[in-house]
């Protein structure tokens, strides 16, 4: 269990802010993560729910899904391309896609989460509010590499393409298990896109023609560098095959 | 902090602290169908409807759920009668142990709420994050179609076995023709082939629903953390950050100056007195290497020191607060590298004796031979050598650990405790706390799953101390990762066979050189190795066998016992063995089989010589004999249900559309043991009330098995009554005869023979007075069925009556008998397992299709309850084979001690099982029944090893069969 010193539970975005500006204040979103972490320091949690940040909407071909949207609404949702309905259901089981968040697992940038992957290539772009910029639009891969994590700042919203078609190729030790490596492709009038699971500190963006180029996967033992190299070139290439229609 | 939830309906104000969960606030509200599998969420045993969605109320801060509405199972318990859902998990035997049903049933009310008809994807998707270790989800899958159908306004079908046609004579192999198809069923349902052999029960033999049914569909206070004791305090273990390591000192006092903080106890408090934690028949096997505390630690997570405080936090953070320095000293985790010159030894204290080679790191060599192996091997057509070397799992049960103790108002003291051997932890703990036998009491509530992990004096002696300690109740319920690292696991072994074969594919020699991984003690280390050595040896006849074995003490958690006790790692290794053998002989692997292996009338030729207690080298002019065996009609259900015959059909093990995966059939001959003879003993009372019911009182303890339901049916045959009306209790040392424990396949076999006798003894004690009331001569002349006693000529009487006129109206006594048993025979169960599996050879992932295991128990006293157990085990064995892996760093620590990555499987990737139940009539046990909860942890890996083998030719002998270590062996290293 996470060590918390408080919890409050802001009525708006400037006082969430506020608080969060604070030294070991945190923003809590579906705590799937946050209230399970038995190695960090006591924390004072500042839980996001009435922020009015859940939900789903279209707009200019679009879609927004609010940070604090559970992976069981994406789930749920008939408007949400199918790859994104589905690496949400993949990503946490029936008791715990309940109450996780895309925020927090945006946040969390899970170096095996196949939403995270899934979202890379639906050209996501992620919209946080600091009390500095106020609200920015940020593309996905380049809040998952911030070193220093999201300090300070909350996830507002994230935008998603819909068009093109998408998948998600994987290999784990059991069906349901979280991939040892996963490869999510797109395809789009514009070219193809492509990001692995498995490989990085987090989820990365890969050249799909050359989807190993400078990856250095880290080993560990449900499989090691070497082997991770070889799904991701495996999973690529049936990834391209089944998006050329092959197979 | 105060919050307001809506619980169950009702607007309730709780006060809370920041810290605490939604699980902690409603278990102190009382609601204890709400329960503890680990504190992220993943066993989603604490799940309830929040907000109306299933969520693991483990992860939900109390303060997050405030304004939120919170619905448990207990909304469903307005009186006395089942919600249709409640009845549907009652009727199909879709909880063992119950402890996670809870969870299930509120899972299953909102699915069917969205929809009335789901499909077997959808509802496997609900319970995918509630995990089962019993029941394989099969059967829950089923309550959810049956509840579903009853809510649709339709009636279901009766929850029943197919009964199937013999397709042999019970002797004789068939051909099995492709084109027989078997009748269709849903999985869940037991396909039973009967014999003729089998005289016909009424109550026996039935899909009869589990005595404990209400109170775990209800949710009811029924497991050891459910009962809640004023003043109690919470224990928390300090544990060893390394894997071997002297303590040099330790400090307790800023801990002990908390407020809060009752007690904190460790090697400097607390007497050292040397035991062995196995829950075994006195006397314990040797070495006592163990005490409660010692200066020494010898893995990671060894206990230090242990704390009573009035909160868990409290005493987790006490116990950061104790200094302990340690001289860190070399480890050694391989049992291959432990008796190197340069490895460390590990029991070198002066006051552990009975090791064999101290120096060595060897507690035991065991040795067994009959007949000549060398001179057999040398004489032989040919010799086959082949090693194998399998892992450490976890039995991995979902209630952790847990025990709480205090002193009861004559100050003795009594455990209430998830244990699966109440006597033997009586026996064992006394001493430890300078107690007498009769000054202890341990009772045996519910439990959540033992699996072996239980059958061991765990965590009761810290309890104690500290009960005695604070003079107040303290309760321990282990971690997630403690269970992992701090409780028992599987033996990891390195195995070599050997075998010499004559010309015509007979085996005249087999030899099996073992190495034992035991861990940093002995607990269970010589028995298990044992049972390898004799499961190992037992299932072909052959008169030359040696059974050759070290056992190595090393520096990794602790293994013990753990369902299939040795003969899971034996088994592996012989099927794959024996199926390698045949291929090089050009044979059909089951026809090689076929022609070794035992038979009725056969002898049991090693069995006398590896028991609990030690060695035998001397001929005994008898052996045991087989007398009964379905393993034919096994093999012909089970070919026929695995489409047995396409293992040859090279277009379908390579599918044209997709050319990265081969499918490949396996199969692999499992014979198991039904008791220790000689040894395990149970005992049984019952008595006749005032309505012509029954109290049963067994020693013998229901883990979830369906014990109490298998031993009150036998009762209630011989009684002729309804099995509602035996009520069953067990087990508490102060109330319920002894019984050695829920261990080595014995319950339903030594206790319910027992039960059998004691039924026998009342029976006879209500013809007599029947006889009175009746005016007949003969009392033998009677018959008791339908709640009478029957004369002759057509009369009757009352059970009732019976009573009423013993208890109160004429020579007025207790009707009541006891009976106990101990078997001189071991009658093995006998089984065929198939898998079917589909491999992608690109990647070396595997996936299992479907598993079917055919299974000769003698006569299943209850079908249902049977293939529950065979199914549940399958699921464990397949992990085994497949995914599940303690996996320690080069220090010695546990990488990945939590579900996830210690990967069990789930309801929605589970492959299709069928468990098909093969009657035979073995007359040594109560109405012809033998052992059915071990053996089917036994085929499973050696079947994908064929498996993986059948399609692709590629050996792999060693587990589990990871994608990465597939790939490897695809690619040739
Ligand atoms: C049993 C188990 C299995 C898991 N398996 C997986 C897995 O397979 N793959 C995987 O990727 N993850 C896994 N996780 C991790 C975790 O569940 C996910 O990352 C989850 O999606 C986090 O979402 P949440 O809403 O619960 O976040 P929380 O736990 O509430 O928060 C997570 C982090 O995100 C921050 N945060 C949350 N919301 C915001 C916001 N709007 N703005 C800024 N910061 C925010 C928090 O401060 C915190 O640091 C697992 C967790 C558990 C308990
Ligand atoms: S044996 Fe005594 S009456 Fe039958």
């Amino acid at each position: 269990m996470t060590k918390i010193i408080s919890y409050q539970r802001p009525e708006n975005l400037e006082e969430a802010l506020s608080l969060i500006s604070q030294d070991k204040h945190v923003p809590l979103a579906g705590g799937t993560q946050l209230n399970t972490n038995e190695d960090t320091e006591p924390l004072h949690l500042v839980d996001l729910q009435s922020l009015a940040l859940k939900g789903i909407a279209s707009s200019n071909g679009k879609l927004k899904i609010g940070s604090m949207t559970t992976l069981h609404e994406i789930m749920k949702n008939s408007d949400c391309p199918d790859l994104i309905r589905l690496s949400s259901r993949s990503e946490l089981p029936s008791t715990l896609r309940t109450l996780a968040t895309i925020g927090g697992t945006i946040a969390s940038g899970d170096s095996d989460s196949q939403l995270i992957a899934s979202l890379l290539v639906h050209d996501a772009e992620v919209t946080i509010l600091n009390s500095s910029d106020g609200e920015l639009s940020v593309p996905l891969q380049e809040v998952l590499i911030k070193p220093e994590g999201l300090e300070s700042e909350l996830i507002i919203s994230i935008d998603i393409a819909t068009d093109g078609k998408s998948l998600l190729e994987a290999t784990g030790r059991t069906p349901a298990d979280t991939p040892i490596v996963s490869v999510a492709a797109r395809r789009c009038s514009d070219g193809d896109r492509m990001a692995v699971t498995g490989v990085a500190p987090t989820p990365v963006l890969v050249d799909p023609e050359n989807p190993t180029v400078s990856l250095q996967p880290p080993s560990d033992f449900r499989g090691d560098s070497e082997y991770r190299i070889h799904l991701v070139k495996i999973l690529a290439s049936r990834a391209l095959d089944l998006l050329n229609g092959e197979k | 902090m105060q919050i307001n939830i809506e619980l169950n309906g009702q607007e309730t104000a709780i006060e809370c602290e920041a810290h605490e969960t939604l699980l902690m606030v409603l278990r102190r509200e009382g609601m204890s169908s709400v329960r503890f599998g680990s504190s992220t969420g993943e066993t989603g045993a604490s799940a309830v409807l929040f907000d109306d969605l299933l969520a693991s109320s483990e992860v939900i801060l109390a303060a997050q759920a405030n304004g939120h509405s919170v619905v448990t199972l207990e909304s469903l318990n307005t009186d006395s009668s089942l919600h249709p859902v409640q009845a549907a998990f009652a009727a199909t035997g879709a909880m063992q142990s119950g402890y996670s049903v809870g969870a299930m049933i509120l899972g299953t009310l909102q699915l069917l709420k969205e929809t009335p008809d789901p499909s077997e994807i959808e509802i496997r998707d609900m319970l995918s994050g509630i995990l089962d270790r019993e029941t394989a989800y099969v059967k829950p899958v089923a309550a959810v179609k049956q509840a579903a159908a009853v809510l649709r306004g339709e009636e279901p079908e009766p929850f029943r076995p197919l009964i199937l046609k013999p397709m042999t004579d019970g002797v004789n192999a068939v051909e099995v023709d492709p084109d027989d198809s078997p009748p269709e069923a849903s999985d869940a349902i037991p396909r039973l082939i009967p014999s003729s052999e089998v005289p016909s029960t009424s109550v026996v033999g039935q899909p009869e629903v589990k005595v404990d049914a209400v109170r775990l569909v209800k949710g009811n206070p029924a497991f050891t953390a459910d009962f809640d004791i004023r003043g109690l305090l919470h224990a928390k273990v300090l544990r060893s950050p390394h894997a071997h390591a002297r303590i040099t000192s330790i400090d307790d006092s800023e801990a002990l100056a908390i407020p809060g903080v009752h007690a904190v106890i460790h090697h400097e408090n607390i007497n050292r007195i040397k035991y062995a934690s196995g829950g075994q028949s006195y006397p314990n096997p040797k070495p006592h290497d163990q005490v409660s505390f010692d200066n020494k630690v010898r893995h990671v997570g060894d206990r230090v020191a242990a704390v009573a405080a009035e909160t868990p936090q409290i005493a987790e953070e006490a116990c950061a607060l104790i200094k302990v320095e340690y001289e860190v000293l070399p480890a050694v985790f391989d049992e291959l590298d432990a008796g190197n010159p340069d490895a460390p030894v590990i029991h070198d204290e002066v006051d552990t004796v009975d090791i064999a080679d101290r120096d060595r790191n060897l507690v035991h060599q065991i040795f067994a031979e009959r007949g000549d192996v060398d001179s057999a091997l040398q004489n032989a057509d040919r010799t086959y050598e082949q090693t194998f070397r399998v892992h450490q799992v976890q039995p991995a049960p979902i209630e952790p650990h847990i025990s709480t103790a205090w002193l009861d108002s004559d100050e003795r003291l009594v455990v209430r405790t998830a244990t699966q051997v109440p006597f033997h932890t009586r026996r064992m703990l006394a001493p430890l706390v300078g107690m007498d036998i009769k000054d202890v009491r341990i009772i045996k509530p519910r439990i959540g799953g033992g699996f072996g992990a239980k059958q061991e004096m765990l965590i009761e002696d810290i309890v104690a101390h500290l009960a005695i300690a604070t003079r107040q109740p303290v309760q321990l319920e282990l971690t997630r990762a403690e269970e992992f690292y701090a409780s028992r696991t599987r033996h990891p072994q390195t195995l070599t066979y050997r075998t010499g074969v004559d010309s015509e594919g007979n085996l005249v020699a087999q030899e099996l050189k073992l190495v034992g991984n035991t861990g940093p003690y002995g607990t269970h280390g010589y028995t298990v190795q044992t049972v390898a050595g004799l499961r190992g040896l037992s299932s072909y006849n052959c008169d030359n066998k040696r059974f050759d074995c070290d056992v190595m003490y090393t520096n990794i958690p602790v293994p013990g016992a753990y369902r299939g006790y040795g003969a899971p790692q034996a088994l592996f290794g012989l099927e794959a063995h024996m199926e390698d053998i045949a291929l090089d002989l050009g044979m059909d692997p089951i026809e090689f089989r076929r022609q070794n292996w035992v038979k009725v009338g056969d002898e049991m030729n090693i069995a006398p010589h590896l028991g609990e207690q030690g060695t035998t080298e001397e001929e005994l002019d008898e052996y045991p004999k087989v007398m009964s065996n379905g393993i034919e009609e096994c093999v012909a259900q089970g070919s026929r249900a695995i489409g047995w015959h396409r293992r040859h059909d090279e277009s379908w093990k390579n599918p044209v559309d997709r050319t990265h995966i081969r499918r490949g059939l396996g199969f692999a001959f499992c014979m198991h043991g039904t008791s220790i003879p000689f040894l395990d003993m149970g005992g049984c009372s019952i008595k006749l009330n005032d309505d012509g019911s029954f109290n049963m009182l067994v020693g013998a303890t229901d883990l979830g098995t369906g014990a109490d339901t298998v031993l009150g049916q036998i009762a209630a045959e011989v009684l002729g009554v309804p099995l509602e009306d035996i009520r069953v209790y067990s087990s508490d040392t102060d109330v319920t005869p002894f019984d050695t424990g829920a261990y080595a396949s014995s319950t339903t076999y030594i206790s319910g023979t027992a039960a059998k006798k004691a039924a026998d003894v009342v029976r006879t004690r209500l013809k007599e007075r029947a006889a009175m009331l009746l005016d007949i001569e003969i009392p033998c002349s009677i018959e008791l069925r339908d709640r009478r006693a029957w004369a002759p000529d057509g009369r009757s009487v009352s059970l009732e009556e019976i009573a009423l006129d013993s208890l109160h109206l004429n020579e007025q006594e207790q009707i009541m008998g006891t009976g106990s048993h101990v078997s001189p025979d071991c009658p093995p169960p006998f089984a065929a397992q198939f898998v079917e599996i589909e491999i992608d050879i690109e990647t070396g992932q595997i996936e299992i299709i479907k598993m079917v295991m055919a299974v000769d128990c003698g006569v299943a006293i209850n079908p249902v309850t049977a293939s529950g157990q065979v199914e549940g085990g399958m699921l464990q064995a397949l992990g085994y084979a497949h995914c599940e892996e303690i996996v320690l760093d080069d220090k010695g620590a546990m990488v990945n001690p939590s579900f996830g990555p210690y990967r069990i499987y789930r309801a929605d990737e589970m492959p299709k099982t069928e468990v098909f139940l093969v009657q035979t009539m073995e007359d040594s046990g109560p109405f012809g029944a033998k052992a059915v909860a071990e053996i089917p942890k036994d085929g499973v890996a050696p079947a994908v090893r064929n498996a993986i083998l059948n399609a692709t030719g590629v050996r792999i002998d060693e587990l589990p069969f990871t994608p990465e270590r597939v790939h490897r062996a695809l690619k040739g290293n």
